[in-house]
Parts: structure tokens; C-alpha cells; sequence
């Protein structure tokens, strides 16, 4: 019997991809010295208003990357888990369950 | 159909629990990504790697004038107040550095000596409003000539930590002179509280005078207890607010309360009161841990105002994070709270939050936090270091 592969939850994959390319992206242009606005710091160098629009952009691709990019490979490898525990009861003949 | 809809119902309901497991999963944990090794920040003997980091930037800063002037101008273009207090905690920490690794007290009296003597030239040269906000031309100082405790009294603890590693007796002139302007303006105060800005009353700036004094008093054998204690007196009768029993931070000069117990005073307020009254700096530290820090999924914070007081943000406590009311004045200086206080719990959960959103930068030999600026990596500095200069006042050995 040919087995059945398992296709991994794409979606959350790609989107952990992408959260963290425009954190790499924000990293690599240099918004990481905007955060000052954090303490209240107007931004070395002026800028005013884009330079913490920059620092407010890092700041959320990072939390993105910190808090989120984690929980989507996280939920992506106990989904894809579970669904093959499933699969292999189901074929046993026994109820999924899940 | 039914028995597609059960599909959809059981996948959704799948998908669900995972992304349930997932978030507890990475909440449960994430903290452990950024817990700091303790002993990276602060040793009990020596200067702790991260503090020698720090201090890295302000010897380079403090030996080159073009960089320490476009370094004040950005600063001063925030709040000219702290450029002031940046100074103050330069000068603090460096005094424990120099207890702490006497092999390199020269470099570090170098620094210290033209930190004061630059603040005593500005002051000299700019008059008494060059230190503080804007707003202090609003209205006159009611004590006249104007003066204000924010100045005096750091300019006096300045002083004194100098004189604490090294006396010297133009800097004793100038140190005496300071204290004595302080006690006149105190002692005539029905507060016994001298302005920091016209008819307000810091809390942070009067404490700060207190322990000035209290070093004075060690160093030339003056006596000053009657105001000291006074001053405690008054405040656990009048200057602490009902529904927390923590103190308030301003207040007119007749004791009129302005703003209530704020995080970004109390945390500094306690550790000065460690030399004036300890047993009343230990319990509003404790009513501040209790009343202002906070912890979630392992990441320390502490609020501005207790949940009984609703009071404004202004520049002094820079931004709040909604919901969490996390504040950045006030944690930044309960990582002080906590250091000061041995609290290594919550200094563990605080440093925790520094290396999740302060964003280290290690340039070369230095470190700098980009979330942060001169003054508040001089305050973290300061609270990574302290513990000689007080112990020496107190006549305590470390051991």
C-alpha cells in the first residue's frame, strides 16, 4: 500500500517566513537605531516624526518576530502531529479522535 | 455534507488546540531566551561585565569634546533635565566603580573631575534654569534668589561621592558651600523641603539632598539628624498618599500635594532614604514592589502610578505601554529599586525585559541600548554598581 503523505500547513510556514524576512528587511536598512522613541528620545540626527515611524515599525516586526514567528513553526509542527497520529489510528481502523 | 461539516468541525477544532498548545508552549518559554546570566550584570565584588560595557562609551565620550557636545545638544533637544541627571549617575556609578577596582580609580576620578567641573562651569556660566524644563520660567521661585534643589542637591551628591573616594579641599569648599545653601532653604521650609521648580517640591530632588547631607555629615563631622529625621517625620505624616502609604512626588512648598506616588520618583526616592532612614527606605521600597512591579510570562516591569491613582505621562516618564501599564521612567529606575535592594527576583525579571526591548548595541569594548539614551544607561549603569559608596557611608565593610 503506498503510504499517504502529509502535507505540512503551508500557510502558517509562509507566513512565519514573511514575518521574519521584513524583520531581517527592517534590520538591515537600519531602523534598529529609531527605538529610541521607546524612552521618549527624540531621534539622533532629527528626523522627527519618519525616524520613529521607522523605530515604530522595527519594534513591531520584532515583537512579530519574537512572540508570533515562534507560535506559527510551533502550532505548524504539533498540527502536522497530530494529523499524522490521526492518520496512522485511522488506518489502524481505530477512531481518529482528533 | 454532515459528514463534511464533522471534517471541517474536527480540523478547525484540531487546528485550534494546537495553536492553544503552541501559544502556551512559547509563552511558558520565551522569557528563558532572554534571562540574563545574573552575574553578567552585577558582581559582588569587581565590576561586572556588562557595567564595564557601559562605562566603556561614557570614558571615550567624557575624553572627546565634539562627541560630548553633539551628545548633550541631541540630549538637552529631549529634556535639558537629562542631560542633568545623566551626569549625576555618571558620577555615582563611576565612585562605586572605583571602590569596587581601585586599580582603576585614576581613570575613573579623570571622568568623574570633568563631569563636575563641566556641570559647575554650565551652571556658573548658563544660570540655574540651564538644568531644567522649560517651564520653570513660567512663574517665579518663591524663595528667593532662585534656585532649585534638582540642581543643588545633585550637584552636592556629586560632590560628596567625589570627596568619598578622594577629599580634596577645593572640592570640600565647594561641597560645604552647596550644603550649606541646601539646609538654609530646607530648614526655613514648612516642608522642609526646598523647590525644585517654582512651588513644587520634588520628592526625587529632596531626597537626593538628604543624602547629600548625610555624606556630609560623615565627611565633616556636621550634625544635621534634626533635619534628617525631621524630614521623615513630616513626610510619613503628610507627603504619603492614604491609599498606598507610599510617598508622593511633588508638592508645594506648604505641603499642597501636586502628583502622587510615582514610579519614576519612588524607586530612587527609597535607595536615597537607605541613608537616611532605613527602615522607612525599606518599607516604601516594599510598597513600591507591591504597588508598582509587575511580571508576566517571566518579563519585569513596573508601572508609573499605582492602580488607585490615575495621573498624567510627562516627559520625566517617557512612554507607557497601554494595557500592561508598562512604564519606561519607572522601570528603568526599578531596576536602581531593585539592585539597591537586593531584590534579585524582579532584578532578574527587569533584565529580562531590558534584553527583550532595550536592544544592546556592543560597539567595540562599549555597550549602549538603543531604546534607551544617555541618562537611562547611566541609571542602568549606576544600578549595576551600586552598593560601596552607600556601604561606606554607613560605615559597612562588603564582604
Amino acid at each position: 500500500m503506498k503510504a499517504r503523505i502529509l502535507r505540512p500547513p503551508w500557510h502558517l510556514l509562509t507566513a512565519a517566513v514573511l514575518l521574519s524576512a521584513a524583520f531581517a528587511f527592517c534590520h538591515m536598512v537600519g531602523y534598529r537605531e529609531h527605538v529610541s522613541f521607546l524612552s521618549g528620545t527624540l531621534p539622533a540626527g532629527g528626523g522627527g516624526l519618519a525616524a520613529m515611524a521607522c523605530g515604530a515599525v522595527y519594534l513591531l516586526s520584532y515583537l512579530l518576530a519574537v512572540f508570533v514567528v515562534p507560535v506559527l513553526l510551533l502550532w505548524a509542527a504539533l498540527s502536522t502531529g497530530l494529523r499524522a497520529v490521526a492518520g496512522v489510528r485511522r488506518r489502524n481502523g481505530r477512531s481518529p479522535g482528533l | 455534507m454532515a459528514h463534511t461539516f464533522k471534517t471541517m468541525i474536527r480540523r478547525a477544532a484540531l487546528s485550534l488546540t494546537c495553536l492553544g498548545l503552541a501559544t502556551g508552549i512559547w509563552a511558558a518559554s520565551v522569557h528563558r531566551l532572554f534571562t540574563p546570566d545574573l552575574g553578567e550584570f552585577v558582581a559582588p565584588h569587581g565590576v561586572s561585565p556588562r557595567a564595564d560595557a557601559l562605562s566603556a562609551r561614557y570614558l571615550d565620550l567624557w575624553g572627546d569634546p565634539q562627541e560630548l557636545a553633539a551628545g548633550h545638544a541631541a540630549i538637552r533637544a529631549s529634556n535639558p533635565e537629562w542631560d542633568f541627571m545623566g551626569r549625576t549617575y555618571l558620577v555615582l556609578a563611576l565612585a562605586n566603580m572605583a571602590l569596587r577596582d581601585p586599580a582603576r580609580e585614576v581613570a575613573y576620578l579623570d571622568t568623574i573631575d570633568a563631569v563636575i567641573a563641566d556641570t559647575l562651569a554650565r551652571e556658573s556660566s548658563e544660570g540655574v534654569y540651564h538644568f531644567l524644563m522649560g517651564y520653570a520660567h513660567a512663574r517665579p521661585f518663591v524663595e528667593q534668589p532662585a534656585r532649585s534643589i534638582f540642581v543643588d542637591g545633585e550637584i552636592a551628591l556629586m560632590l560628596a561621592a567625589r570627596r568619598l573616594l578622594e577629599d580634596r579641599d577645593d572640592l570640600a569648599a565647594l561641597h560645604r558651600e552647596r550644603i550649606a545653601l541646601v539646609v538654609e532653604r530646607m530648614e526655613v521650609s514648612p516642608t522642609l523641603s526646598a523647590e525644585s521648580y517654582p512651588d513644587e517640591c520634588w520628592t526625587f530632588c529632596n531626597t537626593t539632598a538628604l543624602a547629600a547631607i548625610r555624606i556630609a555629615d560623615v565627611l565633616d563631622g556636621t550634625d544635621h539628624s534634626a533635619l534628617l529625621d525631621g524630614w521623615v517625620d513630616l513626610a510619613r505624616r503628610e507627603l504619603v498618599d492614604p491609599e498606598t502609604g507610599l510617598l508622593i512626588a511633588s508638592y508645594t512648598l506648604d505641603g499642597q500635594p501636586l502628583d502622587g506616588p510615582e514610579g519614576s520618583t519612588l524607586w530612587m526616592a527609597a535607595h536615597n532614604l537607605q541613608l537616611v532612614d532605613p527602615a522607612f527606605a525599606d518599607d516604601q521600597y516594599a510598597r513600591a514592589r507591591a504597588e508598582l512591579g509587575r511580571s508576566v510570562v517571566g518579563f519585569g516591569y513596573a508601572r508609573e502610578w499605582p492602580r488607585s491613582w490615575v495621573g498624567p505621562v510627562d516627559v520625566d516618564s517617557g512612554p507607557t505601554v497601554p494595557l500592561l501599564e508598562a512604564n519606561a521612567g519607572s522601570s528603568g529606575l526599578a531596576v536602581l529599586g531593585a539592585a539597591a535592594f537586593d531584590d534579585d527576583e524582579y532584578l532578574t525579571q527587569l533584565l529580562t525585559s531590558l534584553e527583550l526591548a532595550g536592544f544592546p548595541e556592543h560597539r567595540g569594548d562599549g555597550l549602549a541600548y538603543a531604546a534607551s539614551n544617555h541618562v537611562g544607561d547611566a541609571v542602568l549603569l549606576y544600578a549595576l554598581t551600586c552598593g560601596p559608596l552607600w556601604e561606606r557611608v554607613r560605615g559597612e565593610v562588603r564582604t
